[in-house]
């Protein structure tokens, strides 16, 4: 039976109403059109389609739409707070090299603001171990760490 | 020295913006007005012939809007070399035989990807089971059944590559090892399942949106595979999520989603599960790599004789060109005097391999390396001087 | 096969919750963070016609912590929010560590330690140590509560104690006597990404040099997270040394029955068990001589 519901996405309300086996990883790509949030394993093992609800990381391939009901989602297209500018993780992944094929990058962001929100200084191993649910395969790992390192520099400038 | 605007400067990729903002489009970001949602039908069995296929219940699902097999194709083969036209031995949906698990068999297009989902289940295939063959060993027995006809051996195509004279420098060799080695297969993963949306005009004409490495093969193979110019089948390359290899064919749905664009009149959308993907997805050739080579006491290199044998699944996809490339990059590396390489592709029941990432190489160069140190610990000389060691004709 | 449809059902307290599993029955699944329910689902390995979520039950959520009694974590707790709880770091740190072990940081924000342990995985990484540390599981079914030993509470692989229309509402871990070491050590190809091939929660105390009292709790190498009674006979009453952590760890792995799969094979997980049994008891031993 189709639920009413109403998901609060990258600052915007949106009143839905959905059968209830309806992934959020679907509801956003399908029915909102934000195909920035990717679907690569549909297990909860490749991270991403990792959004945050209520300001954690999660897979919104695991999650049904009608369990974010009320909440706050932010997705990699509500990262940067304008279209023009972007956010510090964003120009970071771009200068540093982090991006290859571009599938991996909207989870990783965020999968990076998860854990740079509360730690603006991370070593390499909180880093690694941050991004240990994304994967990326075409192995640029490296550049990745130092995107969010760097990325977590820029922030704290910031402040 | 002169200031270069390029030269010695970190230069931002062009796409990086797109790709950091979720903004890139890729193949499944693609949504069009009235667009159709495909999937396949992937045969339960290694390898069996098709008896009878019946999609009547299928048809009559609600929501269902076509269900094609293989007989509504164009009876047409495809593989990426068009020069030679017996490696091409693979229909987009199976016709009289199914050879691997998850060979694709049957196609829907329907209103959503559920009901596309559960039209595939009423589909009824009945199949008479054959024995099949799951390595090269097997494969190769006298007696062993054969996937494709026309052939008196599962091996579909073999390369030959030989210089110099193996015989009198084997002779003439001082040492002389022969060694057997094995590697398994290795899925590409590229993080974005391939995708593809066709859309046809009045006219038939195809513009394909499609997760490809390689939009040319896609194209000239398209318009072969559906009896069309190539000015006829326009295809576009989205932002592609990784391929390694594994996006440089024409597969199976881009054809099903092209054909069944034409004959619904609508875009027609396939998109692959992981599932998918890993059961019956391209890999990296598995490989039984007998190499036998002869040194001098000091460490010269004599001669080299390479026998392969690639597994290539139930069909050629790009083995051919793997085979071939596996002989070259035997010889890769050192001077090697006197060189003979024998490259066999071998049919097996499991999905085909394909181009990966080194394409050959690594496989080969895997058995080299590990020989060479074998040969450096029995000639008694450090494996890195065995390696810098100049060889006649070296600069 | 096309995804399995369902209704969802989101209670707000455990009665209404209660309630409708009763109803639903068989064809009715409790749901706590999904990150197991949701694959097996989307694998198409379980075709629920209900889903009750327990994530609307207000304070189901709850970490609370008693110094005289011990410590409770609620149906709904994240395994993050356990991981990272400054209580649990300090008096129960192996609690904590276990649940940082479990899956990635984004299961960790959606999943929670009772969830895992309702999964009865033989590999669940959160059994061992719970074992270990004697917990107990509150469950409320439709005759009212009872308490169970977590000990008793797993039957095989996805099988529990719960009988139908019974949910675990907290797990109780009490207050660890004095001078009680714990570890826990798991093995798994990629780190701690993917299910342990092998996992080890050791508890010892010690009155003195002689141990008083021991739990070894070995998972993925039985049908069940298997506690090894004659390894910890061998070891009560005595002083633990070296040699006879040896000796217990060999006794350990000779009490587990693994299988092979793609995960290991059973040789590996016999001999890595001895090994890592060894490295527990050893860990826990030091950490017993630590703790006042």
């Amino acid at each position: 039976m189709k639920q009413e519901i109403s998901l609060k996405v990258n600052g915007d309300t949106y009143d839905l109403y959905i059968e209830p086996w309806r992934t959020l990883n679907e509801v956003l790509r399908e029915d909102l059109n934000l195909t920035g949030t990717k679907l690569g394993c549909g297990s909860g093992d490749c991270g991403a389609c990792t959004v945050m609800i209520d300001g954690k990381s999660v897979s919104s391939c695991l999650t049904l739409a009608v369990e974010a009901n009320g909440k706050e989602i932010l997705t990699v297209e509500g990262l940067a707070p304008s279209g023009e500018a972007l956010h510090p993780i964003q120009e970071a992944f771009i200068e540093k090299g982090a991006i290859q094929c571009g599938f991996c990058t909207p989870g990783m962001e965020l999968s990076a603001l998860n854990l740079l929100k509360n730690n603006l200084e991370p070593n390499e191993t909180e880093i690694r171990h941050a991004i240990s649910g994304n994967l990326c395969r075409c192995t640029g790992y490296n550049k990745i760490v130092d995107a969010i390192a760097d990325a977590g520099q820029r922030m704290k400038s910031q402040q | 020295m002169k200031a270069f605007n390029i030269i010695g400067k970190d230069i931002p990729r062009t796409d990086g913006k797109a790709k950091a903002t979720g903004q890139a489009v890729y193949a499944d970001d693609i949504k069009l007005p009235g667009m159709l949602h495909g999937k396949l039908l992937r045969s339960p069995l290694a390898h069996a012939r098709i008896v009878n296929i019946d999609t009547s219940k299928a048809a009559a699902l609600p929501g269902v809007r076509l269900v094609i097999t293989g007989a509504d194709l164009p009876k047409v083969t495809t593989g990426n070399w068009r020069l030679f036209p017996k490696t091409q031995d693979e229909y987009a949906l199976a016709i009289d035989k199914v050879r691997y698990i998850g060979d694709e068999v049957a196609a829907v297009a329907a209103m959503d990807p559920d009901i596309a989902e559960a039209a595939i289940e009423l589909i009824e295939v009945e199949y008479e089971e054959l024995p099949g063959v799951y390595d090269i060993e097997s494969a190769l027995k006298a007696d062993a059944p054969l996937l494709h006809d026309g052939y008196k051996t599962n091996i579909s195509i073999d390369r030959k590559i030989e210089y110099g004279d193996l015989d009198k420098a084997f002779a003439e060799s001082d040492y002389v090892r022969e060694d057997t080695f094995t590697v398994q297969a290795q899925s590409h993963a590229y993080m974005e399942p391939c995708s593809c949306v066709s859309q046809a005009d009045q006219e038939g004409r195809i513009t394909i949106w499609t997760s490809t490495q390689t939009p040319y093969i896609v194209q000239c193979l398209l318009a072969s595979a559906l009896n069309l110019r190539e000015n006829d089948v326009r295809v576009i390359k989205p932002t592609v999520g990784g391929g390694f290899g594994g996006k440089m064919e024409l597969r199976s749905w881009e054809v099903c989603s092209a054909f069944m664009a034409q004959k619904t009149g609508r875009p027609v959308k396939f998109t692959l599960s992981r599932e998918e993907e890993l059961m019956a997805g391209r890999r990296r050739h598995p490989m039984t790599i007998r190499s036998k080579i002869g040194f001098k006491k000091d460490g010269t290199i004599m001669a080299k004789d390479l026998h392969i044998y690639l597994d290539g699944g139930a069909y050629n996809a790009m083995g051919p060109t793997a085979c071939f490339l596996a002989g070259n990059f035997g010889a890769m590396l050192y001077r090697y005097p006197n060189y003979r390489y024998l490259g066999e592709h071998v049919y097996t029941n499991k999905p085909p391999a394909s181009a990966m990432r080194g394409f050959g190489a690594p496989q080969t160069l895997f058995a080299a390396e590990t020989q060479m140190n074998m040969a450096a610990e029995d000639l008694g000389i450090d494996p890195i001087d065995l390696r810098l060691k100049k060889r006649p004709g070296d600069r | 096969m096309p995804a399995p449809h369902f209704d969802y059902i989101a209670p707000t307290t455990v009665d209404e919750a209660v309630a409708a599993l009763v109803k639903g029955g068989k064809d009715a699944r409790v749901m706590a963070g999904g990150t197991d329910l949701m694959v097996k689902i989307r694998h198409r390995a379980l075709f629920p016609k209900q889903l009750i979520s327990l994530k609307r039950i207000d304070g189901l959520n709850a970490i609370t912590f008693d110094e005289k009694s011990g410590l409770t974590i609620g149906a709904t707790a994240l395994l993050a929010d356990v991981a990272s709880h400054p209580v649990i770091r300090q008096h129960y740190p192996t609690v904590a560590e276990a649940a940082q072990s479990t899956a990635n940081v984004q299961v960790r924000n959606m999943g929670t330690v009772v969830g895992n342990l309702c999964n009865a995985s033989p590999s669940a990484d959160n059994a061992p140590t719970l074992i270990a540390l004697n917990a107990t599981v509150n469950i409320t079914g439709p005759n009212g509560t009872r308490s169970l030993p977590l000990d008793e509470f797993f039957r095989g692989p996805g099988l529990t104690a719960l009988e139908s229309g019974e949910i675990v509402t907290s797990i109780f871990v009490p207050m660890p006597p004095a001078h009680t070491g714990t570890a826990y050590i798991s093995i798994s190809q990629r780190g701690q990404l993917d299910c342990s091939a092998i996992g080890l929660g050791a508890r010892v105390t010690l009155d003195g040099d002689r141990c008083t009292d021991v739990r070894i709790v070995v998972g993925a190498c039985a049908p069940i997270p298997l506690r090894t009674k004659d390894a910890e006979k061998m070891l009560i009453g005595q002083e633990l040394t070296d040699e006879l952590i040896r000796k217990a760890a060999q006794k350990a792995s000779d009490e587990t029955s693994p299988i092979t799969d793609v995960r290991a094979s059973a040789a590996y997980r016999q001999k890595v068990t001895t090994v890592i049994t060894i490295r527990a008891l050893i860990d826990a031993r030091k950490m017993a001589k630590r703790k006042k």
